[in-house]
């Protein structure tokens, strides 16, 4: 069923909200492989499931039928703890908005997860600073996401979706508060990440910059994959 | 990280934590000031009804309070007096007369309670600070009388005039009259004292009621500060023996005791409600901040955090703002109680309350309790406080928190 290279399998899975009259569909027997080292964007008009395919994804949300299993695990029925903990060691998440934690530095936003998965002091200020310097925060540790502009916020979000050595990175809307000159400069970084380090990222988006990067695009309608489009 | 998380969290609206400190801290501050400011105040009330006349405590025949009948004097009178005075927890002990008798002056007879004292013994109670005018009694002199002042203008006399007192002897029943002239008038600030009170020297007394060297009192003054305060069982038991019986002033002045009690039980209601505000004040504080960071916590759960972290997180906001708060109330709080206990509280002074006077100024007394207990318990409140605004964070859905349509 699932196979090594499979990072992310959904089984048949459909998500809907709301009962009898009211009931909504926002995701409908979506069967789906994500494989390792994948560029994807997930695209679609607004209300298509872009969002809740990634949410259940990630095991943020769960799916009304089916299973998602995430490097081999099914975690539609992991709960708590588990599940925070399966998030933690398998999933980047790049958000929107940045999604920074404001109280906290570039530095320390990025070494909270790794405090989370309890890497030694050593390694875990080598792993921040180093993966800083590579998304072009070098000398911008100590200020808070305030102080930095949206670009570097999003690049900070970026160390931070990194910094845990996860299976895959997902990514929602990730360009749609910036500019288009640093939005394509972020998606550059991470294409290169992509191509470098073989993370897989997913991005559920509408950015025309993110479809002309993707290997993949899987264009989502009324919940169904409508298409799916491997690109050479 | 948790606790610089907190911390951080904590500063990030100042206004709001400040506010929430000082509702904490200053409901703190007036806790110990009015523990310590009642606890004054019944010490006062203490002093003022133990020092006026009552003493810390008497001895009578069994039901003599009651009875008032001349005839019941002291069992074993002198050996019982030596006793008391031998006994280590005893200061000072004195013997009085009590007798009804009759006052007559030129222009009115009124009813009295004639007491006989003796004037150098005396000192367990303030009769000799209240005269007013004239001199107190001279042990030396055996006709003379102190009269209180209202009982002066009823009767139209004044200090050098001459009274006639008609009382009962004891045994007989018969009435005796002496004359009097007054040496000394006295006010003791209580409405019944002043007009109805007189004093003569025990041994002219004794005569008067012909009761020999027998006596119907013994007023007592405890060693210790204790002891005044909660009067030993077993001493007053050891000393009830036979047909005597000793009562301390809780059972002499009981509207006191009561007072006191009341006074408890209205801090344990103030107290309560305290708690309740503040309880309500941090849960408050807590869920307004919570709602604000619905989104963050939201993203922390998302990228892996935990829910156990976040309730921790949220109790050691909690813990530090009640933290703060403790320290600056104990300051405020033990700051206030430590200036008015060096000044005294005088807008008391000379109000009659549960029939006696205040007559000193109130001196808040501060006591460990209030430094240890209620800035303990106002931190562990605000902790437990904490703990459902806390649970509500960790059970937040990272999913819909963070979506903000």
């Amino acid at each position: 069923m699932n196979t090594l290279q499979e990072v992310i399998f959904m089984d048949k899975i459909s998500k809907h909200y709301g009962h009898d009259d009211n009931r909504v569909i926002a995701v409908d027997h979506v069967e789906l492989k994500i494989h390792r080292g994948e560029f994807t964007a997930l695209v679609g008009p607004s209300g298509s499931g872009k969002t809740t395919l990634l949410n259940i994804m990630s095991g943020l949300d769960t799916p009304s039928t089916g299973t998602t299993y995430l490097a081999g695990q099914s975690i539609s029925t992991m709960k708590g703890n588990q599940l925070s903990d399966y998030r933690r060691d398998h999933i980047g998440f790049i958000f929107q908005s940045y999604n920074l934690i404001p109280v906290l530095t570039a530095y320390e936003n990025v070494e909270y997860i790794l405090l989370l998965q309890k890497i030694p002091l050593k390694e875990r200020r080598d792993r921040v600073y180093a993966i800083l310097k590579e998304v072009g925060l070098e000398g911008r540790e100590n200020r808070r996401p305030t102080e930095l502009s949206g670009g570097q916020q999003q690049r900070v979000a970026v160390a931070r979706a990194i910094a845990s050595k996860p299976d895959i990175i997902l990514a929602d809307e990730p360009t749609a508060n910036l500019d288009s000159h640093t939005g394509s400069a972020l998606l550059d970084m991470m294409k290169e990440l992509n191509e470098k380090e073989k993370i897989t990222f997913v991005f559920s988006t509408h950015d025309q910059m993110i479809m002309d990067r993707a290997k993949r695009l899987i264009i989502l309608k009324d919940g169904k994959v409508h298409r799916d489009e491997v690109r050479a | 990280m948790i606790t610089k998380l907190g911390f951080r969290n904590i500063f990030r609206n100042k206004r709001r934590s400040i506010i929430t400190c000082l509702i904490m801290g200053l409901g703190l501050a007036a806790l110990i000031f009015a523990d310590a400011f009642l606890r004054g105040l019944n010490e006062n009330m203490i002093t003022s009804v133990t020092s006026s006349f009552i003493g810390d405590g008497q001895l009578h025949r069994k039901n003599f309070l009651k009875t008032r009948e001349s005839e019941k004097t002291v069992e074993n009178s002198e050996q019982t007096l030596s006793e008391l005075k031998r006994n280590p927890l005893i200061k000072l002990a004195v013997p009085r007369t009590i007798a009804s008798g009759m006052i007559s002056s030129p222009t009115d007879v009124l009813p009295i309670a004639l007491y006989g004292i003796t004037p150098d013994e005396e000192k367990i109670s303030s009769i000799k600070d209240t005269v007013t005018l004239g001199n107190y009694l001279s042990s030396s002199v055996p006709d003379q009388i102190m009269i209180g002042e209202k009982l002066a203008k009823f009767l139209g006399s004044t200090v050098g005039d001459k009274v006639v007192i008609t009382t009962a002897q004891a045994k007989t029943g018969v009435l005796s009259q002496e004359m009097f002239r007054i040496v000394g008038i006295f006010k003791m600030k209580n409405k019944e004292m002043d007009s109805s009170m007189a004093f003569i020297n025990i041994a002219k007394a004794q005569e008067l009621m012909g009761i020999q060297n027998d006596f119907h009192e013994i007023v007592f003054k405890f060693e210790s500060k204790q002891s005044i305060i909660n009067p030993p069982q077993y001493f007053l038991n050891s000393f009830s023996q036979g047909d005597n019986e000793a009562l301390s002033w809780k059972k002499l002045v009981p509207a006191i005791d009561a007072g006191i009690q009341l006074t408890s039980y209205s801090l344990y209601i103030g107290s309560f409600i305290l708690f309740a505000i503040i309880a309500l004040s941090t849960m408050n504080t807590l869920f307004m901040s919570l709602y604000e960071r619905m989104y963050e916590f939201g993203i922390m759960k998302a990228i892996g955090t935990r829910p156990s972290f976040i309730i921790k997180l949220i109790v050691i906001e909690a813990a530090a703002l009640a933290f703060v708060s403790s320290i600056f109330g104990t300051l405020v709080g033990g700051g206030i109680t430590l200036i008015t206990k060096m000044t005294g509280i005088n807008h008391l002074t000379d109000v009659e309350y549960l029939g006696t006077t205040i007559k000193t100024a109130i001196r808040p007394l501060p006591s460990t309790h209030q430094y240890i207990i209620y800035p303990l318990a106002i931190f562990i409140f605000a902790i437990i406080s904490s703990i459902y605004p806390a649970l509500s964070a960790g059970r937040i859905n990272p999913s819909k928190s963070m979506r903000r349509d």
